[in-house]
């Protein structure tokens, strides 16, 4: 089993200050639900813990510290909240790069089986999705965190993602933030909500709407 | 097996201004054409801003990309290097060859 933590986090924009009180941990075998409103800092966090935006912070893989996770996608993999697949790429093309077995892919979502040479470009915003976040998911690694995942996709693609990630959480710990709390809250094992810099940590869903983010 | 997998993949990052970056060699070498060895400084910086160009237009408008490259382990600093080294090897080996013929 592997752990995630990160804490001492001090993030401010123009003396605004975003981060200042932040404690989160992840566990193989569980889904981390992050919960905010707009602007609370949820993808800054992300994007610490991932170390593309620096600031002063502790981010330790199984206590050991890792400023530049980024570095090191054995430990840990990152969905953006925008489309990082360069556009021009195939999708045969992808799938051999994270070597990825297509045939897979296509069983799980039979809409892609004739689009095994069709480039990621020519794809619609919820086929782009569904396919980074696939890959996301699928490659080995100890963490992901999914920023937005179920963004553009439609009901039927968001139950097989759940399924996916409830199988995926024994092998691989999982940090989701979506603005669809519902489907964030049905998956999660635990629940963080993100309000004035400081992370609660949830015990219940009326901490939810105690925290000022939803109306349960 | 991985080494092939990383030069695929520096050469899908460097495709990305691929075109532009030929664009500007083919333009030194015309210049240098014509004009021989006196011209070799500008070109030689010429062709220096124009890779500052390309470093400045990625990070702004293509940064988006690097993440995954990210997730497939490759850091900003590698495909950089390699391809500005390439590129700009490619750059000198195609001077001295019009030197060489001219």
């Amino acid at each position: 089993m592997h752990t995630l933590e990160a804490d001492s986090i001090q993030l401010e924009f123009s003396g605004r200050k975003i981060l200042s009180s932040v404690y989160l941990k992840c566990e193989t075998g569980k889904i981390t639900g992050l919960l905010g409103r707009n602007g609370e800092g949820k993808t800054c966090l992300m994007n610490i813990i991932y170390g593309s935006l620096a600031c002063e912070k502790s981010v330790r893989f199984d206590n050991v510290s890792q400023k530049l996770a980024f570095n090191h996608p054995d430990l840990l993999l990152y969905l953006p909240q925008f489309n990082f697949i360069p556009r021009r790429l195939s999708l045969k093309r992808i799938f051999k790069d994270f070597e990825l077995d297509y045939t897979a892919f296509e069983q799980l979502f039979p809409e892609f089986a004739s689009k095994y040479n069709t480039t990621i470009g020519n794809l619609s915003g919820g086929e782009f999705r569904l396919v980074e976040l696939y890959l996301i998911i699928k490659t080995p690694s100890q963490f992901a965190m999914l920023d937005e995942p179920f963004t553009y996709l439609s009901p039927v693609q968001i139950e097989k993602v759940k399924e996916l990630l409830l199988e995926t959480k024994t092998q691989k710990g999982l940090l989701i933030t979506d603005h669809l709390y519902q489907q964030v809250t049905g998956i999660s094992d635990s629940l963080y909500v993100l309000a004035n810099g400081i992370t609660h940590f949830t015990q219940s869903m009326d901490d939810i709407e105690t925290l000022g983010y939803a109306r349960i | 097996m991985q080494l092939r997998k990383t030069i695929r993949l520096i050469s899908s990052f460097y495709q990305s201004f691929l075109l532009f970056s030929l664009l500007i060699t083919a333009c030194c070498i015309s210049i240098f054409w014509k004009y021989g060895f006196s011209s070799f400084i500008t070109i030689f910086w010429f062709k220096i801003a124009s890779l500052g160009l390309t470093y400045y237009f990625v990070n702004s408008y293509r940064r988006k990309t690097y993440y995954y490259y990210f997730n497939l382990g490759l850091s900003k600093t590698l495909l950089w290097t390699a391809t500005l080294v390439f590129d700009f090897t490619l750059f000198l080996l195609l001077i001295i060859f019009t030197y060489k013929i001219r």
